[in-house]
């Protein structure tokens, strides 16, 4: 086998390729493409979507979904400004108990799945509701707008050009591989999803999996949306409306199975470069208002079907 | 060492252990037979934790345990090897083998993975499984996932080892390997408890033999002195009938499928052969040597590269199986039932009709007919003598050779006049088997059906195959023809099909 | 099981908060029977809520209040028919579609019921008595002229706009055009849309603004989710020393957009009067109940804006709370003809 053939097979290989063609692309069509503050903006939205997909992400490995990642989201956003604006509590605190929140619906989430045995997709798509509904009863739909400066810390200011965002981002992005790579929690996690059956039978506690990839699934969402907040510099009770699809698109164009069983750290973090990029290319090429959505679904589209394409041509060398 | 009193399980429907006693010993190997749906899976699961026991104890060096999942099992170091093939597809053979003792290895929360894959290769030394430790598992065939199972067990260091058909996809040679490991844990003391279907492999390998039939223990005796027929009277409460099913007139003049140089991508360099109305023509071969290939490609379910299939003399382009089955009549019967062949969580009637749907349903509102589907389900239920509870049960709560029956009647209710039987009787026992011999014998002598019977089963072919085909690599390299009318016997024909396999 | 309990007990527990209501409904079965309808938990609603409210407290009607799940016209027509059901008459409606909404509204009005819109006009010829709303071409272009004056009659406009499918956006579209007609040395140099969430706006503004730094001297939003989302932006752009500074002008008055006026990291904004849309509607309904008949040439009852600067952030309620009591004071003499 080529060393071609190695890289047309590599999963990360042709994402970062085709994120490399982007970047490339977009700097030569757009003089501004490359300004620093265009980069700063790209870099703290990528870091955004990486961790909203991350938390779709770590359930997809298991087998299961979450579509209630936005609804969590948009409660641990109100968590942050009640618990600042409204209890006083310092950052730090609020942020913590946003985190606590967003872990115990998470939690709620894998206990109805795992003890009542209800599958996921019901599951969360009650729980969507249930939260969302939470959001409003709580907020009636005002923000917090009482941030104080310090907590903008992390969403607003940068280091070597790139948001802090960016590197928190990097940073829970290398923990996420070296979990799913070489600790026997994450090893576990993804034999869940690859084969549930045996993975039981290997003597592995498969529910309590799924109640961790559940927990950690509201945890990191609850992550992203205090780092929301620190970067919008308020809390808007809306947020977290249309991170699912986000969610979705970003984890699967970055490799990540929707069958459970595989997931790429570099493969995340390309498919956040490459839907991040689009959506600013878009904007950048003053691509028709009225047709965005239809650009922007053509091209996700077409790279599940590059990976598609993939798989089939790996079929066909294993013969 | 290990004492099972009265131990019941039941499942909605059926009762799959009745108060069954047996007891295992260290150093012996144990055979646990009988027919499909006997109750031996279920009489490992239960040992192991898999399944709890409704009532009886389960005593281990004399205290009484009661597992409550296959973890704590393991624990105490009863180990089982399952049936199906259970692997992580994304994950490597050595992580495969080392699934449940991962935490053994984990060093400050990390792996440690050069000492995992050096675990891994001493039990894969063991089954003779060569191949990189780190090489990913999705590209391994069937046999070499079945040693990563077996591996998986061996590693644990268990003390009562239970395998569940350990040979049913592996080669013999493979199958050689295992058993000198097994006996070489024997040495040491382990008890091993073995389900196998194969008399030879019984008796080969095990000191002891224990039979099940429906859920109760019909006794255990020592292998040594006892007749192979007496054990099969055990197993199926009837002597064993001697296959011979006499001459079949096949219609050479009728030519229904001929196919001329057929190759796939990578499968098949130019296969031709015919077949006649009336005729049972065998494919044997081992497996991967391109019996099912080429039957899927005739049928459509890989793509045609090269050749042509005539059918009643006419060539024809078949793009998929729905093409084969509603445009030619013909009909190919995977083998593997569970995975391609059944919906195995639907009732017995949807499996028998799904294959008539398209003809029954109303041409308007193409509401399909219930009656109909009724009927014709109902004809085939008493014609193929499938044991259920009736048209409304789950496949997946038949026995095997039931199951194999109802791939063939959906089949059959096709209307379908050239059939492809893939290994119809793999995993059916002895009962089933004979029965379902007979109902291919029928289908090609009483109604005139042309068959291609794909088997690795040597007696089976060779009973009911008029004329044989060959396969090797991707090959067919020899026919044999006119078994029955030259009545030639069968040591015969195996020898003259051995010397053309090497 | 124990999850179960508890998930079963916070439904019970909604569906009691509901039953409530019910128990003030029987109470007010002689009242005149006016219901405001929200259509979804949104800040703008709440606002014309606190309208409704200072109406119930000035004239001690009792108004029933009832919040929609969504803005669907769907759910809409679900939750009024239910409250036609049970004998309301007049309807203060925010309409969620501008034409699918005239459907609920005929059947409304056929049940001897009067329809007074707020926020946004429906599609004409309507069942409605009355639409009252901000001119949103006219403060499109009010806001437009404000921002040009900030930019000192010169330079290029980065056009926000809001969300595609809501029709006035196109009216919106063409008060900001209209406006910078009549400026020509201005130009809008990019034209955005499609963002229903503060978050979509922040990453679309960002972008847009991001790919045209160096030529954009202006920014006109015209939805109430992108101004929060531009203000924020902007105002982050307009306090880093070094940058040069970019005007803007928004419209609606959330706090953080309020905040940023106040410390001058942008320059206005344009409120519109949600107080006036809850109170004036439920005037008028009341006269209605009370025989009085609409005024076929003023169907269109101009709530008011007011252009909120620097100056002006913490007076401006005053301004728009005038508005309001000048047009209740015109009701009888202008939009409305006395009984028979």
């Amino acid at each position: 086998m080529g060393n071609l053939d190695r890289l047309v097979r590599n999963k990360d290989a042709g994402i970062a390729l085709s994120a490399l063609l982007l970047f490339v692309g977009f700097s030569l069509s757009s003089e501004s493409f490359l300004s620093a503050y265009n980069l700063f903006n790209i870099s703290r939205i990528i870091a955004f979507s990486a961790f909203v997909a991350l938390a779709q992400a770590v359930v997809l490995v298991a087998g299961g979904m979450n579509l209630s990642v936005g609804a969590i989201g948009g409660l641990a956003t109100i968590a942050t400004g009640y618990g600042i604006q409204v209890l006083g509590l310092p950052g730090w605190l609020a942020g913590s108990l946003a985190l606590a929140i967003g872990c115990t619906a998470g939690l709620l989430n894998g206990l109805i799945i795992t003890r009542l045995k209800i599958n996921s997709f019901v599951t969360t798509l009650a729980t969507l509701f249930v939260f969302t509904g939470l959001v409003h009863g709580f907020s009636e739909g005002y923000a917090y707008t009482e941030i104080p400066r310090g907590f903008t810390f992390l969403g607003r200011q940068k280091f070597l050009g790139l948001s802090n965002l960016f590197w928190v981002m990097a940073l829970v992005l290398l923990v996420t591989h070296y979990m799913f790579r070489h600790t026997v929690f994450g090893r576990r996690l993804l034999a869940t999803g690859g084969n549930l059956e045996a993975a039981r039978l290997s003597g592995i506690n498969t529910d309590r999996m799924l109640l961790s990839s559940h927990i950690l699934s509201g945890g990191l969402a609850a992550l992203a949306a205090v780092l929301w907040v620190s970067r919008m510099g308020s809390a808007q009770p809306a947020t977290g409306k249309d991170w699912l699809i986000t969610s979705f698109a970003v984890a699967i164009v970055g490799g990540t199975g929707l069958a459970g069983g595989s997931i790429s750290a570099l493969g995340l973090l390309m498919g956040a470069f490459i839907i991040v990029l689009i959506k600013n290319g878009l904007v950048l090429l003053e691509a028709n208002v009225y047709y965005e959505q239809a650009f922007l679904g053509s091209i996700i589209l077409l790279a599940v079907v590059v990976s598609r394409l993939r798989d089939m041509y790996d079929e066909r060398l294993e013969r | 060492m290990l004492e099972l009193q009265a131990i019941s399980k039941r499942f909605p429907g059926v009762k799959a252990l009745d108060e069954v006693s047996l007891d295992f010993q260290a150093g012996e190997i144990h055979a646990l037979v009988g027919e499909n749906g006997a109750g031996k899976s279920t009489l490992i699961k239960v040992v192991t934790g898999i399944y709890q026991p409704d009532a009886g104890q389960i005593f281990y060096d004399g205290a009484e345990i009661a597992f409550r999942n296959y973890r704590e099992s393991l624990d105490r170091g009863i180990g089982i090897v399952n049936q199906e093939i259970q692997v992580i597809a994304e994950a490597s053979v050595a992580e495969n083998i080392m699934l449940d003792k991962l935490d053994g290895f984990s060093r400050w929360g990390r792996i440690d993975w050069r000492r995992l894959n050096a675990k891994a290769e001493e039990a894969m030394a063991m089954v003779g499984l060569e191949v990189a430790a780190d090489t990913p598992i999705r590209g391994l065939s069937s046999a070499q996932k079945q040693l990563v199972q077996i591996a998986r067990a061996l590693s644990a260091k268990v003390r009562v080892l239970l395998l569940d058909e350990p040979t049913s996809s592996i080669t013999e040679h493979e199958a050689a390997k295992l058993f000198a490991v097994l006996r070489q844990l024997k040495t040491q003391g382990v008890a091993i408890v073995f389900v196998s279907h194969k008399f030879d492999e019984v008796y080969e390998i095990s000191d002891r033999v224990s039979v099940l039939r429906d859920g109760q223990l019909v006794g255990s005796k020592t292998l040594a002195d006892l007749p192979r027929e007496e054990l099969v009277e055990m197993m199926i409460g009837r002597a064993a009938v001697v296959e011979s099913y006499g001459v079949l007139p096949a219609d050479r003049n009728e030519e229904v499928l001929r196919v001329e140089k057929l190759a796939g991508r990578g499968q098949l360099h130019g296969a031709s052969f015919s077949l006649y109305a009336g005729e049972i023509l065998g494919f044997y071969g081992l497996v991967g040597a391109g019996r099912t290939e080429l039957a899927r490609l005739v049928v459509g379910a890989e793509r045609v590269e090269r050749g042509v299939v005539y059918i009643r003399g006419e060539a024809v382009r078949i793009n998929s199986v729905a093409d084969s089955l509603y445009r030619h009549n013909m009909g190919y019967i995977t083998e593997n039932r569970k995975e391609e062949g059944l919906l195995l969580d639907s009732p017995v009637k949807t499996n028998l009709g799904i294959t008539i749907w398209q003809r029954i349903a109303s041409r308007f509102s193409r509401r399909i007919d219930d009656r109909a589907e009724t009927a014709a389900a109902k004809a085939l239920l008493s014609a193929l003598d499938i044991r259920s509870t009736g048209l409304g049960q789950v496949v997946e709560q038949l026995s095997g050779g039931n199951q194999q029956k109802v791939s063939i009647g959906k089949w059959l209710a096709a209307g379908c006049d050239i059939l492809i039987i893939d290994e119809p009787t793999v995993g059916v026992d002895i009962g089933a088997k004979a029965q379902i011999h007979r109902l291919i014998w029928d289908l090609a002598a009483k109604e005139g059906k042309a068959i291609i019977l794909i088997s690795s089963d040597m007696p089976e072919i060779i009973g009911l195959a008029g004329r044989i085909l060959v396969f090797k690599d991707q090959q067919i390299v020899h026919e044999i023809a006119g078994i029955q009318k030259r009545a030639l016997r069968y040591d015969e024909v195996s020898r003259e099909i051995g010397q053309h396999l090497n | 099981m124990r999850c179960l309990l508890v998930l079963s007990a916070l439904v019970l527990g909604v569906g009691c908060g509901g039953s409530d209501d019910g128990g003030e409904q029987k109470e007010v079965a002689n009242e005149k029977k006016i219901v405001w309808y929200g259509a979804m938990v949104h800040p703008y609603i709440a606002e014309v809520e606190k309208g409704v409210v200072g109406y119930e407290r000035d004239t001690g009607t009792k108004i029933k209040h009832q919040i929609g799940q969504k803005l669907t016209q769907d759910n809409e027509n679900a939750n009024v028919e239910a409250l036609a059901a049970q004998g309301y008459k007049g309807f203060s409606i925010f309409p969620a579609d501008a034409s699918a909404a005239n459907g609920l509204y005929e059947e409304l009005v056929q049940h001897g019921g009067y329809v007074v819109s707020y926020g946004a006009p429906t599609t004409l010829p309507t069942p409605a008595s009355f639409c009252v709303a901000t001119d949103v071409k006219q403060a499109a272009m009010e806001a437009t002229e404000a921002l040009i004056g900030f930019m000192g009659g010169k330079g290029n406009i980065l056009n926000v706009l809001e969300l595609i499918e809501d029709p006035n956006t196109i009216l919106r579209k063409e008060g900001v055009e209209a406006a910078v007609a009549k400026y020509p040395q201005v130009q809008i140099i990019q034209t955005i849309a499609g963002m229903e969430s503060v978050e979509t706006s922040t990453v679309k503004i960002q972008d847009a603004f991001a790919a045209k730094v160096k030529e954009i001297d202006g920014v006109i939003c015209t939805g109430y989710t992108s101004t929060v989302a531009a203000a924020m932006i902007l105002g982050e752009w307009n306090e880093t020393p070094g940058n040069e500074r970019v005007s803007f002008v928004g419209i609606d008055t959330d706090q953080v957009v309020l905040d940023a006026i106040r410390s001058g990291s942008i320059d206005a904004t344009m409120s519109q009067n949600p107080y006036g849309h809850g109170y004036i509607s439920c005037g008028l309904l009341s006269y209605l109940l009370d025989g009085w008949r609409p005024n076929p040439e003023e169907y269109f009852v101009n709530s008011g804006t007011v252009l909120v600067t620097k100056d002006k952030v913490d007076t401006f309620q005053e301004d728009i709370m005038k508005t309001t009591e000048q047009i209740m004071g015109e009701l009888e003499s202008k939009y409305l003809l006395p009984p028979n």
